[in-house]
């Protein structure tokens, strides 16, 4: 029904890695087809809710409304700083910024009007007007102004605090320079009109802006609280004391490092969806005593790290008590390939073969890969942008079909691929055959599953391009990256969780020279960056769609990135629990109008 | 006088090893690759990161970092975390050393005790069966993981009997409320102290049983009780007064596994969770404080030496 929705978390996936799953559930990615528009201007509905649930309607309420969950603790409060799934998760719950993420009955993300009632975008596309809700005050009583929102957003791209998200803000008028240490915040195009109302300007139109201003460091901040804190010389980033809230729940109590205790915040403005008074939040460690709270109901919500869980789960799945729900994250996992000018191709000087790069792309057999590590409940990837992710309201993988299948048909030819290999080392200028030539793929710390990995990559390009592959194994990340840094590699695997709801967050990592080049790579093809370009400042839908569609395909068709598969999450919830969502972006569970029926 | 001169001298090697300890701790992490902001900076544009590495203070040279952590121990003053925003290590300590201390006492009082009785058992039964179930029970405690116990206890206790809650710690009282909580962990944790004193009870008793004195008392008509009583017992525990304080110093600073089995808010898993972040200021004032401790326990038990053993004097001046 309406605008964006964003929510973050990007880490390297080689965490994701540790996220293996059992069984065959069928993976699928289907759950989540498409979601909302990106307004191009005006109000929308979903202004005001009842907590509905979509589960268990007629149940009775429970007497007792507490939730119980499994908590990482954060290592900040600071909205502005936020970084981590686990701060994504807590900071969405006490704090509101200007929309609020559910999932409607078939996963998709809804995003409804939170701290804004409307917002107009000018006809140009450059200039946002955001209109606030009226009725939304801060716990200690003083109202939810425009200011405490100009406020953060200016606090965002600080230069002096270095926050990790100010990227997203970048593309507002004078805002890169300010935050780069070479403009002043006066020349930041974000204006307070009045108490309700400010606006923002961008440099050039940003289809995907309205979706990443509901992201959490965009929520407003009391600068007045933080000024205090300063000036007595405590420290407002961790100290929930020193805290106001605008969520639907506050923090009561927090032991570090330990456990974390919330409360139905009263002063919230739409106090009457919300239904539970008390959540419990626990560090727990061990994955087995976690999955021994769930056994025992005093854990209500659990995504498994354990893959042997789901099927000693499934017959309690069966009888009704906890309840089994897959959801697709944004987010892909692929074989980054060394393209820097400065490589010179990589160890073997093929990498720079467009030829060379498609043969090694294609010689992966990603359904083996995923049956033979992942229990087949992942979804094997031949494009790159994960499922779920919308173009306006479009899903865009339903539209545009994954490139790298087109060519599975030509492997039924067992030479294609040495061919292909071989005519790319023709137009480097490398003499010899597919034999004579050794890649060179590279990895640090590797558990049994990812040394297993690198042995099938070897396996895999060896067997079917008949070149030969080194693993090398690095002790720790540091060395790590100072190989990377030299160019000491042919290939290796990465992982992206894109920051927000539109196929941008993908793409842009390949433009040439871009921030993340480093790791991605370095992809550079003028025909791809003007697409992408084009693509990020059109307004029309239909015409970005296109762009992205044209542009992941030449990514693909030259090789430039390896998809290898798009990730699962296995999430159980105790069956009593009805209205829980679960975002592809915003909080992992937003339980704000969760109810615990009678049981 | 000597008393007096052995006392600083004592003292002076103290300070000595502490700045020793020290040094080792700082060039050590200092040597590590990466650091705590490594992960952090990754996909920051390199001004930005700059920026960070300066608010922090690890842009600058490592010897000039280390003169500051330095001076900075001389005040007390460890630093802020790094991970952890406005915490110091004594913020640290006061919240969460409590916690470790009640668990480690209540794990040690419960195994020594038993390690003693079984020991005793052991010493006065030697080469009957009891004897051998108990070096047996001894080997078997101390080679598998406190790990295995804790996940095992929890399992069965609270998880299939439901007898006492499967994570968590007391909030209120933290000294004396709470007793569920706290029965797995201390079972869990007692294990390496029943094996140890169990062990070091038998040897020291034997050893005196060998004694002349021994048979004297015997030889007087003493009947076997009563030898055991009143003149074993006493002369074999000077091995455990000496080893007591040793435990102690060592229970408060925390167990690392049964506090992440059973969630518990202590020290054992802080510090743990800090070396791997690399958070300096923590590692540092927290490896310095335990150290102190460690030290000074050391000393003491050197005194008390002299007390329970009068045959050791403390000679100071030259050796």
């Amino acid at each position: 029904m309406n605008t964006a929705s964003t929510k973050t978390f990007r880490r390297i996936l080689a965490l994701l890695l540790t996220l293996l799953m059992t069984v065959s559930l069928a993976a699928c990615g289907g759950n989540n087809d498409g979601d909302k528009p990106a307004g191009s201007s005006g109000s929308q509905g979903g202004d005001t809710q009842t907590p509905d649930g979509g589960a268990a309607q007629g149940g009775q309420l429970a007497a007792e409304q507490v939730l119980n969950l499994k908590l990482i603790d954060l290592k900040l409060l600071d909205v502005n700083d936020v970084r981590n799934a686990n701060e994504f998760q807590v900071l969405t719950e006490i704090q509101e910024g200007l929309f609020r993420t559910f999932t409607n009955e078939e996963g998709t993300d809804v995003v409804e009007n939170a701290g804004c009632t409307s917002y107009d975008i000018s006809e140009d596309g450059l200039t946002y007007t955001f209109h606030l809700r009226k009725e939304c005050v801060w716990s200690d009583g003083v109202p939810v102004t425009a200011q405490h929102y100009v406020d953060s957003w200016m606090r965002l791209i600080d230069p002096e605090e270095a926050f990790s998200y100010a990227f997203l803000a970048t593309g507002i008028e004078g805002a890169e320079a300010y935050y780069n240490g070479e403009g002043s915040a006066e020349d930041v195009a974000i204006e307070l009109i009045d108490d309700l109302t400010f606006s923002c300007t961008l440099t050039v139109p940003d289809a995907a802006f309205i979706k990443k201003v509901g992201m959490v460091c965009f929520y407003p901040v009391r600068k007045d609280l933080i000024d205090a804190a300063k000036a007595a010389d405590a420290d407002w980033t961790n100290d929930y004391t020193l805290h106001v809230y605008n969520g639907p729940f506050y923090i009561s109590d927090r032991v570090l490092d330990n456990s974390m205790t919330l409360k139905k915040n009263e002063t919230y403005w739409n106090a009457d969806s919300v239904t539970l008074t008390q959540i419990n939040m626990q560090v727990i460690d061990e994955a087995s005593t976690a999955a021994q709270l769930m056994e025992s109901q005093q854990l209500d919500v659990l995504t498994l790290t354990d893959v042997e869980y789901v099927a000693q789960w499934q017959p309690l799945v069966d009888n009704g008590t906890f309840t089994h729900i897959q959801t697709t994250p944004a987010s892909v996992t692929y074989l980054v390939i060394d393209q820097h000018p400065a490589a010179n191709g990589g160890p073997s000087g093929l990498m720079g073969s467009e030829k060379c790069r498609l043969a090694l792309s294609l010689a992966f057999d990603r359904e083996e890969y995923n049956l033979m590590f992942y229990e087949g409940l992942y979804t094997p990837a031949y494009a790159l942008v994960p499922f779920g992710m919308t173009v306006g309201d479009t899903e865009f993988r339903s539209q545009v079909p994954a490139k790298l299948e087109e060519y599975q048909a030509n492997l039924s030819d067992p030479d294609y691929l040495k061919n292909l290999f071989e005519e790319g080392m023709k137009e480097a200028g490398v003499s010899g055959t597919a034999a004579d030539a050794s890649l060179t793929v590279f990895a640090y710390t590797p558990t049994v599953l990812t040394s297993n990995q690198l042995e099938w990559y070897k396996q895999q390009v060896e067997s079917k391009i008949g070149c030969t592959v080194n693993i090398e194994v690095y002790p720790d990340s540091s060395t790590w990256v100072a190989a990377r840094n030299e160019y000491k590699y042919d290939f290796y695997v990465m992982g992206w969780n894109g920051d927000f709801n539109d196929p941008m967050t993908f793409m842009e990592l390949f433009v040439t020279d871009n921030g993340y080049a480093k790791f991605m790579g370095g992809f550079s093809d003028s025909e791809y960056d003007e697409l992408v370009r084009r693509a990020g400042s059109s307004q029309d839908d239909a015409e970005r769609l296109q762009l992205f569609a044209e542009a992941e395909n030449i990514l693909l068709e030259k090789g430039g990135v390896i998809p290898l598969y798009y990730p699962q999450n296995q999430m159980y919830h105790q069956s009593y629990i009805s209205g829980l969502s679960f975002p592809m972006f915003g909080a992992e569970y937003e339980f704000s109008r969760a109810q615990i029926m009678e049981h | 006088m000597k008393m007096a001169i052995y006392f600083v001298r004592r003292l002076m090697i103290m300070l000595l090893t502490l700045f020793i300890i020290a040094s080792a701790t700082f060039f050590l992490l200092a040597a590590t690759p990466g650091d705590a902001l490594t992960a952090r900076v990754e996909k920051l544009p390199d001004a930005v990161a700059e920026r960070l590495y300066a608010k922090y203070g690890l842009d600058r040279p490592i010897m000039e970092r280390y003169v500051t952590t330095m001076s900075g121990l001389l005040h007390g003053d460890f630093g802020d975390s790094i991970i952890y925003q406005g915490q110091t290590v004594q913020s640290i300590i006061r919240e969460k050393g409590p916690i470790s201390a009640r668990l480690g006492i209540q794990q040690m009082l419960l195994g020594v005790t038993v390690g003693l009785l079984l020991g005793v058992l052991a010493a006065v039964k030697k080469g009957t069966i009891w004897d051998y179930l108990v070096v047996a029970l001894s080997i078997l405690l101390i080679s598998v993981p406190n790990l295995i116990f804790a996940l095992m206890l929890q399992q069965v206790f609270a998880g299939k009997l439901g007898w006492f809650p499967v994570i968590g710690w007391p909030k209120e009282n933290i000294w004396f409320g709470g007793w569920e909580y706290t029965i797995l962990p201390m079972f869990a944790g007692c294990f390496g102290y029943i094996a140890s004193y169990a062990r070091l009870l038998k040897a020291s008793m034997l050893d005196v049983m060998n004694q002349d004195y021994v048979l004297t008392a015997e030889s007087k008509g003493l009947s076997r009780g009563e030898v055991i009583r009143r003149h074993v017992l006493r002369n074999s525990f000077i091995p455990i007064v000496t080893q007591l304080p040793m435990s102690v110093a060592m229970c408060i600073t925390g167990s690392f596994f049964i506090e992440s089995v059973f969630s518990i808010p202590g020290l054992g898993l802080y510090y743990v969770n800090a070396v791997a972040a690399q958070d300096i200021p923590i590692v540092m004032g927290q490896t310095v404080i335990l150290s102190a401790l460690y030290i000074a326990v050391v000393f003491l038990t050197d005194i008390l030496y002299t007390i329970v053993d009068p045959r050791i004097r403390i000679t100071g001046g030259k050796r």
